[in-house]
């Protein structure tokens, strides 16, 4: 509290610097998460909204002479024309298109009976399909949910692999003293200078070779690389922090090596075992160079957000993407987020 | 130790490291050598230094240097001390003290690619980043800034704040972990002989915590100088230049160019003896530094 003490000019340095963290962080969040529910017409507008509509407040026109009807929407106070047609179809297939709104052709006919019945334009509500472009990207995309899946299979083996091999390493470095121990511990920093791109040129052909291109499992088998040695230096660090006298109570008792390593040390191991396999799933679904590199017709979903950032002009659909990709990147990083203290020392939040 | 070896199997236990050094062996050492003994290799596979040669006399290349030297100087400079600032600060533990906490770690959970797309979304003309200043009066909605037009060091300017963005809340944890490991007696001790604040942290708090700022550093560094993903996603291809850029220039878009893997090879090895030479001088410098505090 010794920050509060000062007076008005370090108060006011403290709410600033308060303001300034939160809205580095949350502005930019804020908006992005706007634009991935933004409509193509919302989109396009300027300035963008800071955060997402419910609804257009709109207006149908009847032109009198030609037959067709014009819809106009709300923009500052005015209300701007954004589509004239005769019929129906067309204007419920541009609410769909552009602006995120569904609506059946009997619905428009009634807004043109409406728009007859009065004297100026008849102003109408319309109701936007909130998840459209979420519901775009993944179920009306070809080969978003098969992009799901690859990335989640890619996790999957790239979480067996890391345990099994670096959960063993971690094991023997923890209980067994012998030469070159340290030399292994250092293994992560030197693992991590070579930049992944390069070495991914190599491995295709070995991949290749394997036959295993452009499958999830050649992507695990690279991501694995650095997560081995991560998973052996995070258990290595748990394992001793169990007592070995509770091993050895254990096997004094006459259970196996084998056996106390299931019943008692695995389990208190528990935690930190989870903690690794979500560092591991992150590293796999948050990688997109390397499954640049690794696949061509099977992509994972990071891959697939990269991929449409750079084709599409329309920034909400990769938004949507983003933000799906996203999540599960929050939360797992939440859940260790006590372990990356750990790591370094035990930092409490 | 002793009951446990003899109850345990008779191999010696290196063996079960086996799998694991074969691996790494398989997937990790043999792409290493091959991708250096490419690089010191010319197309007939003599040993030749043509790949360096021809790489250093590229205009392309030298400002892929510079730029890279930059942006991680710049990066880790800012970084270390904004986190520093942060984790200072969020050590008092003032009454929200966990939830802006809370708030600052968010960043650190962006997948690169959405970090991209993110920041894209923000810096071209109809970008958030315009409608923000124009929704508080700082630019005008007639004319916005074009951020994405800019070239060369002012859009390297971008990356690190970029960067910045989302690396800021890994160094500050490592920093605040250090911070709230300290023995805060020392600090009072300081403060009772005399010394004022700006003393107490530049003669106590930070040599005690000096290893704590060096691994975050070079964990900092050996991360910067490899960045490229959020320049492509940004500003695309060449128009920031960085080293790896240059190496997934090679490798993603001209693939089957005549000299684009030996390019891509050669120029990993550079950056790998970049990384390696900025660490060993970081140490060096940071080691420096104590010996000269103690004398």
């Amino acid at each position: 509290m010794s920050g509060l003490k000062g007076g008005v000019v370090s108060k006011a340095l403290f709410w600033l610097t308060l303001a300034a963290v939160g809205g580095m962080v949350l502005l930019p969040i804020l908006y992005f998460a706007t634009i991935s529910f933004a409509s193509n017409y919302e989109a396009y507008q300027f300035p963008a909204r800071p955060l997402p509509s419910l609804s257009y407040r709109a207006a149908i026109r009847g032109n009198p002479g030609d037959g067709t009807y014009t819809l106009l929407l709300k923009k500052g106070g005015e209300f701007e024309a954004v589509k004239t047609t005769a019929d129906p179809l067309d204007l419920a297939l541009y609410c769909k298109s552009q602006l995120n709104v569904i609506v059946a052709e009997a619905r428009v006919r009634e807004y043109f009976r409406l728009a007859d019945g009065s004297e100026g334009p008849a102003e109408i509500r319309l109701r936007k399909s909130f998840f459209r472009n979420y519901v775009i990207f993944f179920i009306l995309a070809d080969g978003t949910m098969a992009a799901l899946g690859n990335s989640l299979k890619a996790a999957g083996w790239t979480i067996l692999i890391s345990l099994a091999l670096g959960g063993t390493a971690g094991y023997v470095l923890a209980r067994f003293r012998f030469r070159g121990r340290r030399a292994f511990g250092s293994a992560l920093l030197l693992v991590r200078m070579f930049p992944a791109v390069s070495l991914s040129l190599p491995l295709v052909v070995y991949i290749m070779k394997m036959n295993l291109y452009d499958t999830p499992l050649s992507l695990a088998i690279v991501y694995s690389v650095p997560n081995i040695a991560l998973t052996a230096w995070i258990t290595s660090s748990i394992f001793k922090g169990i007592g070995v006298e509770l091993e050895e109570a254990a096997m004094v008792f006459g259970a196996t090596r084998l056996r106390t390593l299931a019943t008692i040390t695995l389990p208190l191991a528990f935690p930190a075992i989870v903690a690794s396999s979500l560092y591991a799933f992150l590293a796999a679904w948050n990688d997109s160079i390397t499954a640049l590199i690794m696949t061509n017709e099977h992509p994972t979903l990071a891959l697939l957000v990269y991929r449409t950032v750079g084709s599409s002009t329309i920034p909400n659909l990769p938004a949507a993407g983003a933000i799906v990709l996203l999540i599960p990147s929050l939360v797992f990083t939440f859940i260790i987020k006590d372990y990356i203290n750990q790591l370094w020392g035990g930092a409490k939040i | 130790m002793r009951t446990l070896r003899r109850a345990g199997p008779r191999i010696h236990p290196a063996w079960l490291l086996s799998p694991v050094v074969l691996y790494y062996a398989a997937f990790w050492l043999r792409p290493t050598l091959r991708v250096i003994r490419e690089s010191f290799t010319d197309a007939a596979g003599a040993v030749s230094l043509s790949n360096f040669t021809r790489l250093l006399a590229q205009a392309e290349i030298r400002e892929a240097f510079v730029n890279t030297v930059a942006f991680t100087a710049g990066s880790a400079i800012l970084q270390f001390f904004l986190a520093f600032a942060l984790a200072l600060w969020l050590n008092k533990k003032f009454r929200f003290s966990n939830l802006v906490l809370f708030i600052a770690l968010v960043p650190m959970a962006f997948p690169p690619a959405a970090v991209g797309i993110l920041w894209k979304t923000g810096l071209y003309r109809f970008g958030w980043i315009n409608s923000f200043l124009c929704s508080i009066g700082a630019m005008d909605a007639a004319n916005p800034v074009d951020w994405m037009a800019f070239r060369g060091l002012k859009a390297a300017l971008f990356l690190i704040v970029v960067d910045t963005w989302t690396v800021l809340p890994a160094v500050m944890i490592i920093l605040l972990a250090g911070l709230q490991n300290l023995n805060k007696e020392y600090e009072e001790a300081g403060l009772v002989f005399g010394a004022n604040r700006l003393q107490a942290l530049k003669d106590i708090v930070l040599p005690i915590l000096k290893p704590t700022i060096v691994t975050a550093m070079i964990l900092r560094v050996i991360a910067a100088i490899q960045v490229w993903l959020i320049a492509v996603m940004i500003f695309g291809y060449n128009v920031v230049p960085l080293l790896v850029e240059r190496i997934a220039y090679n490798v993603d878009v001209i693939t089957f160019g005549e000299y684009a893997k030996k390019d891509a090879y050669a120029l990993s090895v550079i950056v790998v003896a970049i990384v390696m030479v900025s660490v060993s001088f970081y140490l060096r410098a940071s080691r420096g530094a104590e010996d000269g505090g103690e004398g």
